[in-house]
């Protein structure tokens, strides 16, 4: 799944994750958020909440693609804004409509991520007896973390967003997906996912704030992201047991190992993920909005067009064209297969479009080196496990290196 | 290569694979 070039056979992969903006407004306003302060303003033009229709239709439509390409299971992501706003029955109905309309044998995985904030004891019986699982947005795992995280009053929204993540730990954690957190370089990194720990989290994840080459992410100085980042690798690492899943550490372990990974932030998976917005636009996933106004638009809609259409659309097979979409310097680069270039939205400078490589090129080798280091290390432990070091012969010693587990090239590392 | 660890491979064995990383 993960190969390079996967998806270039002219074949396009299906999609099999469905994005579904039940509402597109949200009660927070976050100082930071690339989809309401960021270049895009779209959002002002459409309604705030999908309508029934919208909902029905789309429910339809990811049916019609289910069935079209035999899909054995699909995940429907309750997205905003914040989707709570369109109420949590709301929700539980249409995903109920989408596993009704799905073909049999298809598994729909429905997943709602929200600032935490209305969540409450009612709302989470609801999505649980529907199936729907609960993952949280927040900075970390105390309120001077959440500083940013502000409600429309400048108002601090911890103590409703807190409130919310125990509940779902206490009474729900069943439908315990997981907390998003959106790295913050000023903040201590070990401190930071201490905290979210005690959150009792089944999984994390940790996000590189959206930026590219036109729009330097905040206070970006060396490789300042991705020491924060080996920071939180050697806490979760030598913990001693699997305290959490961090999703950014173990694809990247995954991706060393030559294994099977999909995520946007590491490797060359082809992308498989649409989005309906609230008015029925189909776009590519919001986080292209970082880069210009428009960036996510395709120009189809679930009234008039099938998601097949979508499959079509350049932007998409840029995103499932492998190392075939990349910049000369990621093709030529040792880390490819792991790198894969980055998140697509961070390799955008105006005027060059997406071919270049990622913002955090530096931050993204630091990070994946550090942790082909750690695993060489936990190998080099084991005498047995230990193959005979690389022979003249191998192609992992030529001067032209091409596994992430060589030395360091002097190609790396360059930048546009 | 191409022995917290542990636990990784067994999941990794098994198999988290959802790639859009704004949700689960």
């Amino acid at each position: 799944m993960a190969g390079v070039g996967a998806g270039v056979s002219g074949q396009p992969i299906p999609f099999r994750q469905f994005i579904v903006k039940t509402h597109g407004r949200c009660n927070l306003a976050c100082t930071y958020c690339y989809l309401y302060e960021g270049p895009d303003s779209g959002w002002r033009d459409r309604p705030a909440a999908a309508s029934a229709d919208v909902l029905e239709r789309t429910a339809g439509r990811i049916a019609e693609h289910a069935r079209a390409h035999a899909l054995g299971d699909l995940a429907l992501v309750l997205h905003g804004g914040e989707p709570l706003l369109a109420g949590a029955g709301t929700l539980a109905r249409f995903t109920d409509r989408v596993r009704e309309r799905a073909p049999a044998g298809c598994a729909v995985h429905a997943v709602v991520q929200t600032n935490g904030t209305l969540l409450t004891e009612d709302r989470l019986r609801v999505l649980t007896d529907a199936g729907v699982r609960v993952g949280i947005s927040l900075d970390g795992g105390t309120a001077a973390h959440n500083r940013r995280r502000v409600d429309h009053a400048g108002r601090p929204s911890w103590p409703a967003a807190v409130r919310g993540a125990r509940l779902v730990a206490d009474r729900f954690p069943a439908s315990y997906a997981g907390v998003l957190t959106v790295v913050d370089p000023e903040l201590d990194p070990v401190e930071t996912y201490e905290s979210l720990l005690a959150l009792r989290p089944p999984a994390l994840d940790l996000l590189l704030p959206h930026g590219n080459w036109s729009a330097r992410p905040p206070g970006q100085t060396g490789a300042r992201y991705g020491d924060w980042l080996c920071a939180v690798f050697d806490r979760w690492w030598a913990a001693g047991r699997r305290e959490t899943r961090v999703r950014l550490f173990e694809e990247c372990v995954a991706l060393l190992l030559g294994l099977p990974a999909a995520g946007e932030a590491l490797g060359l998976a082809p992308f498989d993920a649409v989005v309906v917005e609230t008015d029925g636009s189909i776009e590519q996933v919001d986080s292209l909005k970082s880069a210009y106004p428009g960036a996510a638009e395709t120009g189809l809609d679930i009234f008039r067009h099938a998601f097949d259409e979508a499959l079509r659309h350049p932007g998409v097979a840029a995103r499932q064209a492998g190392a075939d979409a990349l910049a000369g310097q990621c093709r030529a680069c040792p880390l490819l297969r792991v790198c894969g270039g980055g998140h697509y939205a961070h390799r955008y400078r105006a005027g060059h479009g997406f071919r270049n490589p990622s913002v955090y090129c530096a931050d993204l080798q630091r990070f994946i080196r550090h942790v082909a280091g750690r695993l060489a290390g936990a190998a080099a432990a084991v005498p047995a496990v230990v193959p005979a070091a690389v022979s003249p012969s191998s192609p992992l010693s030529s001067p032209s290196p091409s596994s992430p587990l060589s030395p360091l090239s002097p190609r790396e590392g360059s930048a546009p | 290569l191409l022995i917290v660890l542990r636990e990784v491979l067994r999941e990794l064995r098994d198999r988290m694979m959802w790639g859009f990383d704004n949700s689960f």
